[in-house]
């Protein structure tokens, strides 16, 4: 990791491509269109930072090439180098070429304003002067409300200025409705007057009025079938839409999973709905599943481009690079006529740091002159709308990475529990639509799990039936589920994770192995269910703290949100006193959000001076915030041995890596700190 | 770094570290994997080196590099 600027090193992307080739079969991309690739990469600005574009369809071998030129000063210089050398651009490109000047320039603050620029060549060869369609970022995800309206507006101001398209562009902008985050706006150069936008996190039940009030000419229900199956198979799905100035017949739908197919068991699922539907090819399926790697030049067996080994000898020595060839992206086009067809996006860019793609975090404005209780209630509203933001369309919350992909069922449970707690206004229709989304998972033993492809477990149960609670529901589903929690109690008294029926399936921890340690008592899961059921697990839980105050978690790495949900199920009493008392020490020691947030909920059931340390805390969490609403990853689950009686010390620590966990448990201690009197 | 000096992979070592390996960049070496190019680049140069040495001594100056970062990280933490 390095903090320097990059090097401005010409980075040839045809680089990209020969390190591509060795993991693209024929069938996928033809040796002919390898050649008319390679060609025109050789063409483009030495940024080694490109896609492809593949159509899946029987016999459809149309290749478009796509660039990404960053936002960094690198990029910039490499880029300024290229237009210098490459002369009077055919007049075709004028437009093209201007935007890429001022980009190099960052004429008008272009460049400070956007967050990268893509440009894509259909189909392209090297004797092809068609100028490339440039897309633009428009909005990020957490910007809401007023940022919204800004970005639109700088934006619309670049375009402008830069003559990248008319004033109904513009006009475009400003009237797609506020609700709708837009995340990219494409200007298809080649291709006269037409104008993409795409719009993210677009709700499968909105679909269909939305495409209405735009005037798309086909069946809206049906595309709406579509999308909302493209929705449920990966939770993130744009929705791409022509202008030219009216909207066309052809709307695409784009789907992208965040790891590579080995980690992320849904891009088969994704694949194997795309071959039954017709829309590609079971050997282009198996191809595309199978090129995802990174490759680390200090790795034997490597190859490296010729020219970037000198590149990279010559920078400094604080950078090591690496490259990635993934799959990014599908994207289902439906006619307004039905017919359908799909294309995937593969990736394969050269990078200089390892570790560096997370950006600097920024902070929330503190709000001067505020009185901790407004503070408090700001940081709650900012936390509530970065976990909104984060809602797959699918209606679920995903965190965590392990081999069976992320978790959603418990995540979901999780937030969407601290979000009813939270006790803040909720948009319509959150809490049905989640209600939903759990309820059509529940197994039916009455448990839900890790995620959808894991068995259930009682952890996840637990928090799924305090969501449940929270909001009201009564269904029988509840019955059903807490009959499953009261068959995870052990006759010792404790509570295992899994029941000794349960079929354990965690990908490399499956099988014929040692799985006792988890359906053994876990204190953590215990502190969990009792919240719950209460006797008999209280009298278990007072009997098994530790001398100092804490209960020793099997799933996590440090004890706080064990003690946490124990002091929370307890009702007073002395265990509670000794659980304070370990805290006021812990909340010395501790800067992690995810343990201090846990921390306020325990001192906050304390006596006077534990109360104050509790706000106090809210107040530093409170000032900790990021931009976005959310805060540092610092949720720290284990995943030991399965063979692990009790806490593995050996056990690999996985982050919640979306950080929705932390946020979440932070909204619930801004909860408990609103009860806390004002003090000083 | 374990290269013996004298070795080939020693002497790649200081070819590709050397400051001429640097003007050579983007004309005359391919954008592709091939040592060979980076052999007869050392040749020209008065260096006979074989495309495996190359190979090798790049692999062990990322290695060495990429050391001493994880090392400053670790410091620096």
């Amino acid at each position: 990791m390095s903090a320097a600027p990059e090097p401005d090193s010409d980075l040839s992307p045809v680089g990209s491509l020969a390190l591509l080739w060795p993991a693209i079969s024929d069938g996928l991309v033809s040796p002919e269109a390898r050649s008319r690739l390679e060609a025109a990469a050789a063409r483009l600005a030495p940024i080694a930072r490109i896609a492809l574009e593949l159509r899946l369809g029987e016999g459809e071998d149309e290749v478009d090439l796509h660039q990404l030129i960053g936002r960094n000063s690198a990029d910039a210089a490499v880029l300024e180098r290229h237009l210098s050398k490459s002369g009077s651009p055919p007049a075709s490109g004028d437009i093209a070429r201007r935007f890429l000047g001022a980009w190099a320039e960052d004429a008008g603050g272009v460049r400070t304003d956007l967050n990268g620029v893509f440009l894509e060549w259909d189909g392209p060869d090297s004797g092809s002067d068609d100028p490339p369609a440039i897309f633009l970022p428009v909005e990020g995800r957490h910007d809401r409300g007023p940022d919204s309206a800004a970005c639109r507006r700088r934006v619309a101001g670049h375009i402008e200025r830069l003559g990248l398209a008319g004033r109904h562009v513009v006009e475009l902008l400003s009237a797609l409705p506020a609700h709708l985050s837009i995340s990219y706006i494409g200007f298809m150069l080649g291709r006269g007057d037409s104008v993409r936008v795409n719009l993210r996190a677009v709700h499968p039940d909105e679909l269909a009025v939305a495409l209405s009030g735009l005037g798309w000419p086909g069946d809206t229900g049906r595309a709406a079938g579509h999308f909302a199956r493209l929705a449920s198979l990966t939770g993130r799905v744009a929705v791409a839409l022509d202008f030219t100035p009216t909207l066309q017949p052809t709307i695409g739908f784009e789907a992208a999973l965040p790891d590579f197919p080995a980690r992320e068991p849904r891009w088969r699922e994704l694949f194997d709905r795309l071959c039954a539907d017709g829309l590609c090819t079971e050997e282009k399926r198996e191809a595309l599943l199978r090129l995802g790697a990174r490759l680390y030049p200090e790795e034997k067996g490597q190859d490296w481009p010729a020219s970037w080994i000198v590149a990279a000898i010559a920078a400094p020595p604080a950078f090591v690079p690496w490259y990635e060839r993934r799959l990014s992206h599908v994207k289902v086009s439906i006619g307004a006529d039905g017919e359908a067809g799909a294309k995937a996006y593969v990736s394969a860019q050269h990078h200089w740091s390892r570790g560096s793609a997370a950006a600097e975090p920024r902070p929330a404005k503190a709000g001067s002159g505020l009185s901790d209780a407004a503070r408090i209630e700001a940081a709650a509203c900012r936390a509530a709308g970065f976990l909104l933001a984060e809602r797959d369309q699918d209606d679920f919350w995903r965190d965590f990475r392990l081999a069976n992909g992320a978790s959603d069922e418990w995540v979901t449970a999780f937030v969407g529990y601290s979000l009813v707690a939270s006790s803040l206004p909720l948009p319509d229709g959150l809490v049905p639509q989640t209600i939903r989304a759990l309820l059509g998972r529940q197994r039916p033993e009455g448990g839900w799990g890790y995620n959808r492809i894991s068995p259930a477990d009682s952890d996840s149960t637990a928090w799924a039936l305090k969501f449940l609670r929270a909001a009201g529901y009564q269904g029988p589903e509840v019955e059903r589920a807490e009959a499953f929690l009261r068959s995870h109690i052990l006759p010792g008294g404790g509570v295992s994770t899994y029941a000794a029926c349960t079929r354990i399936s965690f990908a490399d921890a499956t099988g014929a192995g040692d799985d006792s340690g988890w359906r053994g008592s876990h204190l953590c899961v215990a502190a969990n269910v009792a919240g719950l059921i209460g006797e008999p697990l209280a009298g278990f839980l007072q009997a098994s703290q530790e001398p100092e105050g804490a209960w020793t978690a099997y799933w996590w790495r440090d004890d706080v949100f064990a003690t946490a949900l124990a002091v929370d199920a307890l009702a007073g009493g002395e265990a509670r006193s000794r659980a304070t008392v370990w805290a006021m020490r812990r909340a010395a020691l501790t800067s992690a959000a995810f343990d201090r947030a846990w921390l306020v909920r325990i001192l906050a059931l304390g006596d006077a001076a534990e109360r104050a340390r509790a706000r106090t805390l809210a107040v530093a969490l409170a000032s900790g915030q990021w931009w976005d609403g959310g805060w540092d990853s610092s949720a720290e689950m284990l995943f030991p041995d399965p063979a692990a009686a009790s806490r593995d010390p050996a056990a690999a620590v996985v982050p919640d890596d979306r950080r929705l966990f932390t946020a979440a448990s932070v909204l619930l201690a801004f909860a408990s700190a609103r009860g806390i009197g004002a003090g000083k | 770094m374990t290269a013996d000096r004298g070795s080939g992979v020693q002497r790649a070592i200081d070819f590709l570290s050397g400051s001429k390996s640097r003007e050579m960049v983007p004309d005359t070496l391919p954008p592709r994997p091939d040592y060979q190019a980076l052999a007869r680049l050392a040749l020209e140069l008065g260096q006979d080196l074989s495309p495996d040495a190359v190979q090798e001594a790049f692999r062990l100056i990322m290695r060495a590099r990429l050391a001493a970062v994880r090392a400053g990280s670790a410091q620096a933490e």
